[in-house]
């Protein structure tokens, strides 16, 4: 039967099909490969940009963990430390009112004592004297202090190695001494001009 | 991904290339695979881009087997006024077709089989063999007037 070849031609292509088996073996053979390799070229950058960037915030939150975590066990090893000298209240070395006279008993130090504005706040506190102890390991001077309300505190001068040093509070930078509580201390730890100082006095009770 | 549609348009495409059933049936999977390692920026265009694929490769089949199919030189001067639609007006039955079918190269083939099947215009054809349109048109007028003939050989024939 005659007919416009367009159509006689659209007839013979009809008829040249894949067989069911042909079609599984075509689509199993797809399917195997389609996880890996079916993805465009544009879902591929989205799906390395999504991983480059789920890496860098894990890495970033892995170090920041990880340096809060360094950090905050640090203040916590200086917190213990200082809580331990100040309950066990050694004899002192040197006793004296004078604050330039017990600056001036420190001169085996690897750094120069300084006077902190708080410790000579006018207060009714009065300096009893000090000794020579550690923190982390490292010679430091400890000033005990007569407080005006009866209490005694201790104050600690120290210098830390600087991967240490980088991570207490820095009063000069508008950082906010770092507070720890511990067996009834109140710990008040942060640096001026390099130097490490502490604070150690019973805490208060909230009423 | 390919549903049993686009295979067998896939399919058909291949067939339009190949003389041979078992051949088009390994281009087909050459060309998948091919398709599978590389695939398209958009499932959209997937059509396309898989015959575009699979032209190549049988391309490269045809090198790598010496194949040669001689193909007249262009004659675009004469193909000006022709267009695919100059096709329509031929009128031919199956065995003519099939007749007619056997003596034909591979590209006048594959400009049946889009022009027929897939609906492409002269410029798409041209775009995707890569080829100029007076080129193509070409091919149509020297394919046109060798299919009258040859249906008018084998209805002569036939009735003898």
């Amino acid at each position: 039967m005659n007919q416009p070849l367009k159509q006689a031609l659209r007839e013979k292509f009809e008829k040249m099909e894949l067989d069911s088996g042909q079609i599984r073996s075509l689509q199993e053979r797809i399917g195997a490969d389609t996880p890996q390799k079916t993805r465009g070229f544009a879902p591929r950058i989205l799906a390395v940009a999504a991983a480059v960037m789920i890496s860098t915030l894990s890495a970033w939150l892995g170090w920041t963990w990880h340096d809060a975590r360094t950090t905050g066990a640090l203040l916590n090893a200086i917190t213990a430390e200082v809580v331990e000298n100040h309950l066990k209240q050694k004899p002192l070395d040197v006793e004296s009112s004078s604050l330039p006279d017990v600056i001036g008993y420190f001169d085996r130090l690897d750094f120069q004592l300084l006077q902190s504005p708080r410790i000579a706040s006018g207060t009714g506190d009065k300096l009893m004297g000090g000794r020579y102890c550690s923190v982390q390991g490292i010679s430091a001077a400890q000033l005990r202090i007569s407080n005006g309300d009866g209490t005694i505190s201790t104050w600690y001068e120290a210098w830390l190695p600087p991967e240490q040093m980088g991570r207490i509070p820095d009063r000069l930078s508008g950082d906010s001494p770092a507070i720890r509580i511990a067996r009834g201390i109140q710990v008040s730890i942060w640096k001026e001009t390099g130097i490490l100082f502490v604070e150690a006095r019973p805490a208060v009770a909230a009423p | 991904m390919l549903d049993e549609q686009l295979l067998n348009r896939l399919y058909r495409y291949c067939r339009a290339l190949c003389r041979e059933e078992a051949d088009a049936y390994d281009l087909l999977q050459s060309g998948l695979e091919r398709c599978l390692r590389h695939p398209p920026a958009s499932q959209d265009k997937l059509f396309g881009y898989a015959i575009r694929i699979i032209r190549n490769i049988h391309r490269d089949n045809w090198r790598r087997d010496r194949i040669v199919e001689f193909e007249p030189l262009d004659d675009e001067q004469g193909a000006t006024d022709l267009d695919v639609n100059t096709l329509e007006s031929i009128v031919i039955d199956g065995d003519q077709l099939d007749h007619v079918w056997r003596k034909l190269t591979g590209l006048e083939r594959e400009i049946l089989f889009l022009w027929a099947v897939e609906g492409y215009t002269t410029g798409d054809i041209a775009a995707h063999i890569g080829k100029a349109r007076g080129s193509i048109l070409s091919t149509i007028h020297r394919m046109r007037k060798r299919i009258s003939m040859d249906a008018d050989d084998t209805a002569a024939g036939g009735r003898a």
